[in-house]
């Protein structure tokens, strides 16, 4: 018989009564293994802290989102939103699946490109293109959605000067009866500036309009604005083919869909109160089917969901440096990862569980990460087993995100690796050592001692 | 036409077998004149006229008549009106005969021939012509003692009596009695069509043997030379109104006692009023048993008929024999599948739970992932299937004839055996074509009675309503209104099977765990393929031989499609729809652009499909000309051993949302040791360029609109 761990000491209420209204209390099964590697041999080789990426979980999402749609609606193409997770390795997963590319910065642009997409596959979003970005993409036959009218006549300059038409699409923003309403990026349907723009777009007679972009919002809760959305699209592209005669291409619906992960102040999970990918697939593809548009003449519909697509593909192996507790009489536990690794604690409880074997008592402990900066929490409140010093933790629904915010501040960025579908795993990003983050400073002379 | 055949070579040979006797040909070729000038005053179709529809029976009455009268003028005065009547007689035979859908054949030449011989009796005017009596002076008359000399040394030739008979059996369609002209008629009929010459010899030694071993009549073949009725019939029976096969020789053989039934009756019955029996033994038959294959209930098989003339034996097989590997159960209206994206049947044709007797040709759909689960976490709600609440579209454009709604869908597991066909769409596509979408979602259903919808439009979605204990598509096809009608065994028009690598299907039947879906139609390749009428398309190539030119996409009157090169007149005929564009045939000679265009693009689906290979075969008739293919005329009814074969592969250059730049790699391989042909066609919403690779030669051509 294998020798049981030490625990240390605890006191725990004995309770009596009837189960409360949500019945048992919920425990999460420890993760040893992710896709077949132990946890503790990933830390072994690449240290802790550790981001971990599942390929297999990326394809099967990827897929199942895709056939979500598929099965509703005739023509669909994904493009996949760089800002989410820029990893070549994670990019060109999405790629090899099939996937266009989303970029909405210059620098994005370029790594599309790096990657080996098709320029004519890559959408260039975002609130700020610069002029030689918007000759670039002209040139190369991407797809610019413009956000602004300043924009709009920047690129009629470019237009002028260049032999290709640029390829343009505006975004449209509008009131889906959700709140917030995001105004911000775009042209506003409901004041007529969209249909303004449009127009602007379709008399300069120097672009080729070839569709209509949206994005609602992000983590959106109600599937039902969507369809709500693409009806107002749709009804764009009745007015466009009415007055001018022109059919557009396709209708991109962005992304905003909701992933598994639980919003801070939410009373249920995540998991099971989040509308499907499903469930956002039917409200578009009914609306669009629905709409003037005969069968033969659907446009494409093209969805840009980012963290739908990757937040469980994962996961960030961390370590429990210490126990304490607080004034209040309350657990605390000190992890290896911080805000400047898990920017989405913010908003998210994120799950997490330990990597190895405990017996049943819990308790309830605040986690808090390595910086020395007050903020630094990523969990107020959580039960745990009763840790040890060294013990693994695994957070869940990490992949979106926090491989793009993440800071180097205080602590060097951690490794990570990829688990392809054969279980052999790869370091898609090294560690960052403090010669990484001090190569581009310069110190001048008269400080130099 | 009297040999059934439009060849050109073979025409100008009967034409020269027609003038060895000079005066009978002019009277001829003034009946054909007369009659194609009446026609034409009378508001006739042109290409009847032109095709020689009308001609063809004043031509033998012309001879008939050319034989029995010397040229005076007043034959001609005669002949015109002869002629007149030749052509009313074509007229009220054709009107009553296609009735029937049979040809007229050379009833109008017997009415009017008999007619005018019975009536030229009475005019004095005409003067009895001797050149069917007195031979050798006709003879000597025109061409001295040479002609005499060279005929009597045809008439000596120690020839078997049955081969000579069989020649000037020939020559007597044309009323020329002699070696010379049947030898030239056999060659003719030997470069007009190898099966047809092989028919006329089998139809001939069939007779011989019949006469002999019954112990007939034999003056009726050796000195009437009657026996070209059994040619004819042999000809028209054997290959060119069937398609040749064992079973049409079979028949040849079974008809020959008939036909000398009919040619002695036929003797004896017209005797009294001393009128030959000319090709009535033949018409008769032939009428009579094109007219008894229609009654059969097992249509278009042994012996099949020919359905498209092509007026020739060989092609009428070949193109049939291609349309059935090609084209199996080809319908006229196209059905799709009634979802988008990839389905799997669960229960096909003859399934083995439900899809049985009356209700066999059905299928059951379902949606499957990767681990061939059709369902999502436990499978306990009817929400977990992945199929559920999944649109359902129309498979074809109708009219909404049922709608049933509000019935409860099932917990999984759980059966309604009261409305077992549950929440259900009928749509009628026309009068004996409905199409049933059954076990629909409760209230999901968007269409209602008496309204027209178009394909692809959706009319519910997939539910768990009536006989189902999992969600799932029943779709079957029937041809009555009814909910509970009996299935009709109809096949899916287009689809790809997913299972591995993609495979495309045409006019066939799902089957049992196939995962199908619809082809999405590529806009870039729709484009390019969309040879609509009046479109040309100019050409410019790198080779000598071929040079530059344009095509033309024309259409005939009974709408067939074709290419046709302005320059060599060679036609391409096609078929197209919005799903996939095929050429069907060639006419024409080889050595222009769209022989080699014909050969690459014989089937292309309209839907881009990376990767996608598709498979074809050829007539064997594109076979390069040579003793290969001569032989494979020969014993094409029996057995057809070159089998060339056509192949062709996708490949994108890129995806743009202007249309998509794709490449079409497809290769010609005609077999038995010829070279394969590759070619590649670019396509970016117009046919870009196109490229042949034949041994060591390259050639590309570049289009323009």
């Amino acid at each position: 018989m294998e020798k049981k761990p030490y625990e240390r000491p605890h006191i725990t209420r004995l309770e009596t009564s009837m189960p409360g209204k949500f019945g048992m209390r919920s425990e999460r099964p420890p993760t040893t293994h992710i896709d077949g590697i132990t946890v503790d041999s990933l830390v072994k080789t690449y240290g802790s802290p550790l981001f971990v990426l599942s390929e297999n979980t990326i394809r099967t999402t990827y897929r199942k989102a895709l056939n979500a749609f598929t099965t509703r609606y005739p023509k669909v193409q994904f493009a996949w939103s760089y800002k989410t997770n820029y990893l070549a390795a994670v990019c060109n997963v999405f790629h090899q699946e099939g996937a266009w590319a989303e970029v909405v910065s210059g620098f994005e642009y370029q790594k599309a490109i790096e990657n080996g997409v098709d320029p004519k596959n890559i959408i260039f979003n975002g609130p700020v293109k610069t002029k030689e970005e918007l000759e670039t993409a002209t040139r190369n036959g991407s797809l610019i959605h413009i956000d602004h009218l300043d924009e709009l006549y920047l690129l009629i300059e470019v237009a002028e000067n260049s032999e290709q038409k640029p390829k343009v699409a505006i975004r449209v923003n509008m009131d889906t009866g959700i709140y917030p309403m995001w105004d911000r990026f775009g042209f506003n349907y409901e004041d007529g500036q969209a249909w303004d723009a449009l127009n602007k777009i379709m008399h300069s007679g120097k672009m080729e309009l070839v569709g209509l972009h949206t994005h609602i919002g992000t983590f959106i809760l109600s599937a039902g604005a969507y369809g709500v959305a693409a009806a107002k699209l749709a009804e764009l592209a009745r007015l466009l083919k009415q007055k001018f005669n022109h059919a557009i291409k396709y209708i991109d619906m962005g992304g905003g869909f909701a992933s598994k992960n639980t919003l801070k102040g939410s009373y249920l999970p995540g998991s099971d109160t989040n509308p499907s990918i499903s469930e956002f697939a039917e409200a578009i593809s009914t609306a669009l089917i629905n709409s003037h548009f005969q069968p033969g003449e659907l446009p494409l519909l093209i969805l840009e969901p980012g963290r739908a697509l990757i937040d469980e593909a994962g996961y960030i192996l961390t370590t429990v440096l210490a126990n304490k507790r607080l004034a209040s009489g309350r657990r605390a536990t000190i992890i290896d990862t911080g805000v400047n690794l898990l920017f989405t604690s913010f908003w998210y409880q994120h799950p997490v569980t330990v990597a190895q074997e405990f017996s049943q008592y819990r308790e309830d402990t605040t986690l808090y990460g390595p910086l020395c900066m007050n903020i630094d929490c990523i969990r107020e409140n959580i039960n745990l087993p009763l840790l040890q010093l060294g013990d693994k933790l695994v957070i869940h629904y990490t992949g979106a995100y926090n491989l793009t915010q993440w800071m180097q501040f205080i602590h060097m960025r951690p490794a990570v690796v990829m688990i392809d579908a054969r279980g052999n795993v790869h370091e898609v990003r090294q560690k960052e050592n403090h010669h990484h983050v001090g190569s581009l400073e310069k110190l001048p002379e008269h400080l130099q001692i | 036409m009297v040999f059934f055949s439009k060849n050109r070579v073979f025409g100008l040979l009967l034409m020269v077998v027609t003038f060895f006797d000079v005066y009978t040909g002019l009277a001829g070729l003034f009946s054909i004149i007369v009659v194609n000038v009446l026609a034409w005053l009378f508001g006739l179709n042109k290409k009847n006229i032109l095709a020689g529809f009308y001609g063809f029976n004043a031509l033998l009455v012309g001879l008939g008549m050319g034989i029995a009268f010397h040229p005076t003028p007043a034959f001609y005065f005669i002949l015109t009106f002869i002629s007149l009547a030749t052509l009313l007689f074509t007229l009220v035979f054709e009107g009553i005969t296609s009735k029937y859908g049979l040809p007229f054949l050379t009833l109008p030449f017997l009415a009017t021939i008999w007619f005018a011989i019975l009536a030229s009796r009475s005019y004095t005017a005409l003067v009895p012509g001797e050149s069917g009596v007195f031979l050798l002076n006709d003879l000597y008359a025109r061409g001295g003692y040479m002609l005499v000399e060279w005929y009597q040394w045809f008439g000596n030739l120690a020839w078997p009596l049955a081969i000579k008979v069989y020649f000037r059996s020939l020559g007597a369609i044309f009323f020329q009695y002699h070696l010379l002209a049947g030898m030239v008629i056999a060659l003719g009929l030997l470069i007009y069509s190898r099966i047809a010459f092989l028919l006329s010899v089998a139809g001939f030694a069939f007779t011989w043997l019949f006469y002999s071993a019954i112990g007939a009549n034999m003056h009726e073949l050796d000195y009437l030379y009657i026996g070209f009725n059994h040619i004819l019939a042999a000809i028209a029976v054997g290959g060119f109104f069937v398609v040749a096969s064992y079973w049409s020789l079979i028949w040849v053989v079974l008809l020959t006692p008939v036909i000398s039934l009919f040619i002695s009756g036929s003797i004896l019955m017209l005797a009294p009023l001393q009128l030959p029996v000319y090709s009535l033994p033949f018409n008769l038959v032939v009428l009579l048993f094109l007219y008894a294959l229609k009654f059969r209930e097992r249509r278009l098989h042994s012996p099949e008929t020919v359905v498209n003339q092509h007026y020739s034996p060989e092609k009428n097989l070949y193109l049939s024999q291609n349309e059935k590997i090609r084209f199996p159960n080809q319908q006229y209206l196209d059905i799709q599948l009634p979802f988008f994206g990839i389905w799997k049947v669960n229960q096909g044709h003859g399934g083995v739970y439900t899809h049985k007797e009356q209700w066999q040709h059905a299928w059951d759909f379902v949606i499957r992932d990767e681990a061939d689960k059709e369902y999502d976490d436990s499978g306990s709600k009817r929400t977990d299937y992945y199929c559920f609440g999944k649109p359902v579209i129309a498979p074809a454009a109708g009219w909404i004839e049922t709608v049933v709604d509000g019935i409860e869908d099932n917990e999984p597991g759980k059966y309604n055996t009261l409305n077992n066909w549950g929440n259900t769409v009928i749509i009628r596509h026309n009068s004996w074509l409905y199409s049933k979408l059954s076990h629909l979602k409760k209230d999901s259903i968007t269409v209602s009675t008496g309204m027209y919808i178009q394909k692809g439009k959706v009319v519910g979605s997939c539910g768990n309503s009536g006989f189902a204990a999992y969600p799932h598509l029943h779709f079957q096809v029937q041809s009555t209104p009814y909910i509970g009608s009996p299935t009709l065994k109809y096949p899916i028009a287009h689809y790809l099977v997913h299972n591995q690598a993609p495979v495309l299907k045409t006019n066939a039947y799902p089957g049992l765990n196939e995962q199908v879906a619809n082809i999405p139609t590529d806009a870039s390749l729709l484009a390019a393929f969309n040879f609509e009428t009046g479109h040309s398309l100019a050409y410019s190539t790198d080779s000598l031989s071929l040079g530059e030119g344009k095509w033309v996409v024309e259409n005939d009157l009974w709408m067939n499609r074709y290419i046709v090169d302005t320059k060599t007149k060679a036609r391409a005929y096609f078929v197209a729809d919005d799903q996939l564009f095929r050429f069907t045939r060639f006419e024409g000679g080889r050595q222009c652009l769209l022989w080699y265009f014909y050969l690459a693009a014989f089937r292309v689906p309209l839907g881009f499909y990376n990767g996608l290979q598709v498979n074809d075969s050829f007539p064997p008739d594109v076979f390069p000309k040579g003793p290969l293919l001569l032989l494979q005329d020969f014993i094409a009814p029996f057995f057809i051993f070159l089998k060339p074969d056509f192949r062709l592969q996708y490949t994108v250059i890129h995806q743009d949302l202007s249309g998509n730049h794709i490449g079409l790699h497809s290769a010609f391989k005609p077999g038995k040791g010829k070279q394969t042909m590759l070619f590649n066609i670019e396509v970016f919403n117009r046919i870009l360029s196109f490229s042949i690779q034949e041994g060591g030669r390259l050639i590309t051509a570049n289009f323009e609109e």
